[in-house]
């Protein structure tokens, strides 16, 4: 089911009032709906899989159980590598299977051994990436005994399938959520109306600004070698907007859905488009999988200590594995292995946390040297983003030479009146989205308008663009990952 | 919880009604302001979907106005000939395209149908009763909002560009320069088998619509002809013949009725099994305006004559090929 679909419109207000309304004097019923909503919500899109997610959720709560009672390490670390075995084997499967087959098809065929292995047309279960960690950091903390294992199937059942963040997360930590399924939840107005207020600008995200960019970037990506290198970077930037709007959009669709049933998800996104270095916009951008990395990969692998080798390798290990989580797709390697070199020279430097505060910080506007630097990150990640978006590293390597050709300076091709319109409404997104930087979402500050006509106002202006200047329907991007 | 709740049935009426509001009040800017004017001197238009846009090249027909528009069902075509019949009253005739696939339930998907939609409602939008938006709206709620929508933003920028006449998005002569005809000769298997009239589902709503068509050309003076522009043998829909010709012997027994079906071209002037290309518009379009100007509308039995034109055509093979 897509948040914007009318599916989804139906579904929403149906479950918010079973919820407040018949389960709200209990706290395992309400759990229950979760789960029974959530299955429904997962099984709209193919019923099949729901069973990965049961038996995903099954395995993890008796090693849960199990990793409590034993005091054995080594039985411990069978059962923990029982849970990463089971979790990624699923991951490995259904998302690398082929990829793995057919490049090494291709390594022993470049020394001259033919392999004949056929790719099996396997579909993606959605969200796949997503529960998997979910259910995995779950199995880790309870080993490194910094949670405590839930005896409430139910309550796991929900933390593991909770419909807002399901498919495309956040990917929640059990420390964060799970402890929230353990309390009634109460009605609260105002995280109620911030929850609405985010769905609202998460659905301008998605439907104004996503939809609308794709459609400009489909065109430009599939069509390349037509364009003219200023009309490549135009395209680039189409993408840079699509993904950010369509991704941050999801998610604060999710976290603001969250808050109307009384649960608080962590923030994914803190407008990293503003990001002053590669740093800072690694810890403003898709935060939980940034996080989840740092602490389950980067940090026992040694993170920042050791030798200078090592934190190299480190730096490599966790960029390219996020890239490859993306997609089993060379381009995604390649787009983290760029990213890692951005992030090495500041890191080795030490000046990667020069920027820790947000932005130009109870000013209006930034200083020129802030500007400067927010300009050069801007255009490194849009840079970066030509390989994520390209089909092949050739494909990429294609556009970028094309983009460093004398039709750079001319006049870009598709300004039409509705492309300009779309920039238009990027030039309004960026706009609110620097008013409201230091909020948790873009709308969180809104309440400072005092005048309550002027709120309304600005909220139906919005939902007028939604309606009025959707763009064609695009799946979520990342509902692929 | 209660005055969260109110607080949002309050903001959802306000939206709808913002929408409404400026879907009403761009609708009648639209409807007071467009410009269906066509010159004074044509008498004679063609109403149709693809085989019609393609066949008669307007610009080889003295007085007469191509206005068909590929994907055009009868709905569309009905609320184009209204429009176009209540702002130029030198029109005498209007040629309905009247083929094998209009008929069929098939047809009912270019209606409602999420592409379909998206595509036709936001051009006639404005000009579509509470009827059409409500035939919509029950078989396809999705598409029809999102139609919806997509007609506010063109409706709303028309009326902002002061755009009142946007006449050539409507329909016209379509210059085809394909020719595939003979690779979909080689390609197809077998035509389909000639279908019982009883196992063959008509779309009931494109009829109704087709109904409503002619009778208001009938209220406003207007003689109407339907008409069936050139096919090839080969040409797939041929399986309904047998419905096709009760439809018209039965529910449109007492209008007009002319079959250029047969007319006698090159597999090189079709583009492909039903649609002519700029060389068989070409051929038909110059011998259509001899024959209108030979006084085919003045003929008793217009069908007769042009079934024995046509066999004298294919005997004589005076048509000039290249």
């Amino acid at each position: 089911m897509l948040f914007n679909s009318i599916d989804f419109a139906v579904f929403l207000p149906i479950i918010f009032i079973l919820y407040w309304c018949l389960t709200h004097k209990n706290l395992k019923l309400q759990n229950l709906l979760i789960v029974v909503a959530s299955y429904i919500f997962y099984g709209w899109w193919d019923w099949r899989f729901l069973s990965l997610i049961l038996f995903s959720t099954i395995v993890d709560y008796l090693i849960g159980i199990g990793l409590s009672k034993q005091k054995n390490i080594t039985k411990r670390k069978i059962l923990l590598w029982t849970s990463i075995i089971i979790n990624l084997g699923f991951l490995g499967f259904f998302k690398y299977f082929n990829f793995f087959l057919d490049n090494f098809i291709t390594a022993f065929s470049f020394f001259g051994t033919q392999i004949s292995a056929n790719s099996l047309n396997i579909i993606l279960p959605v969200g796949i990436s997503f529960y998997t960690f979910q259910t995995l950091s779950y199995s880790i903390d309870i080993y490194k005994e910094k949670l405590a294992p839930t005896k409430d199937f139910i309550a796991f059942a929900a933390f593991v399938s909770f419909f807002p963040q399901l498919v495309a997360g956040p990917i929640e930590r059990a420390t964060n959520l799970l402890p929230q399924f353990y309390i009634k939840r109460h009605f609260d107005y105002t995280k109620a109306v911030d929850g609405i207020r985010q769905i609202l600008w998460g659905l301008f995200k998605k439907v104004v600004i996503a939809d609308n960019c794709a459609q400009y970037a489909n065109i430009i990506f599939n069509n390349s070698s037509e364009y003219s290198g200023s009309t490549l970077v135009l395209g680039a930037v189409f993408f840079t907007f699509q993904i950010y709007g369509d991704f941050s959009g999801y998610s604060d669709i999710a976290i603001g859905v969250a808050k109307l049933f009384g649960f608080n998800l962590k923030q994914n996104f803190a407008f990293p488009y503003f990001s002053r270095d590669i740093a800072e916009f690694w810890r403003r951008w898709h935060i939980s999988l940034s996080t989840w990395f740092r602490d389950y990969l980067y940090i026992p692998l040694g993170g920042s200590l050791g030798t200078t080798a090592i934190k190299i390798r480190n730096v490599f290990i966790i960029f390219i594995v996020s890239g490859f989580w993306h997609g089993a797709n060379w381009t995604f390697i390649a787009w983290g292995a760029l990213n890692a070199i951005y992030f090495l020279p500041i890191f080795l430097t030490n000046n990667n946390r020069n920027h820790l505060n947000t932005v130009a910080k109870d000013k209006f506007l930034p200083n020129i040297k802030e500007f400067l630097f927010m300009l050069i990150t801007f255009s490194l990640t849009v840079f970066a983003w030509i390989f994520f978006r390209s089909r092949t590293i050739k494909h990429a390597l294609a556009y970028i030479s094309e983009i460093f050709s004398s039709s750079l300076f001319t006049m870009p091709q598709l300004l039409s009146r509705d492309s300009i319109l779309t920039l238009l409404f990027i030039c309004f997104l960026m706009i609110i989205e620097w008013i409201g930087r230091e909020g948790q979402h873009a709308l969180a500050q809104i309440y400072r308008i005092k005048n309550r006509a002027y709120r309304w106002s600005f909220y139906l202006l919005i939902a007028l663009f939604i309606f009025i200047y959707q763009g064609k329907s695009q799946e979520f991007i990342y509902f692929q990952f | 919880m209660r005055l969260f709740i109110k607080r949002i049935a309050l903001i959802i009426c306000f939206f709808i009604g913002l929408i409404a509001l400026l879907i009403i009040g761009t609708s009648l800017l639209e409807r007071k302001y467009t410009n269906f004017k066509l010159p004074k001197d044509v008498k004679h238009i063609v109403i149709g979907h693809s085989h019609s846009e393609c066949a008669y090249n307007d610009s080889l027909i003295p007085n007469f106005k191509n206005l068909s528009q590929s994907g055009d069902s009868y709905l569309y075509s009905y609320i184009k000939t209204k429009e176009f019949i209540k702002q130029n009253p030198s029109i005498e005739t209007v040629f309905v395209e009247f083929t094998n696939n209009q008929i069929v339930k098939d047809i009912n998907q270019w209606i409602w149908s999420d592409k379909y939609l998206a595509y036709k409602y936001p051009l006639y939008a404005s000009f579509t009763d509470f009827n059409d938006n409500l035939l919509l709206l029950k078989h396809n709620p999705l598409a029809y909002t999102n139609a919806l929508a997509l007609s506010l933003n063109t409706k709303s920028t028309r009326v902002f560009k002061k755009n009142s006449a946007y006449l050539n998005q409507l329909g016209g002569y379509l210059y085809l320069e394909r020719n595939k005809t003979d690779s979909i000769l080689n390609s197809q298997n077998s035509i389909k088998d000639n279908v019982l009239v009883e196992k063959i589902e008509l779309s009931e709503t494109n009829l109704s619509y087709l109904d409503a068509l002619i009778k208001f050309c009938k209220e406003n003076d207007k003689r109407v002809i339907l008409i069936r522009s050139p096919l090839h043998k080969k040409y797939n829909e041929y399986h309904n013949e047998a419905i096709y010709k009760k439809l018209l012997t039965m529910r449109y027994a007492n209008i007009e009725y002319i079959d250029f079906s047969k007319f006698p071209l090159n597999n090189s002037e079709f583009g492909d099994l039903q649609h002519l290309n700029h060389k068989g518009a070409k051929v038909f379009s110059e011998w259509f305006a001899t024959t209108l100007e030979d006084g085919l509308l003045d003929k008793n039995n217009k069908q007769d004559y042009i079934k024995k034109i046509i066999k004298q055509l294919r005997n004589q093979q005076i048509i000039v090929h290249e």
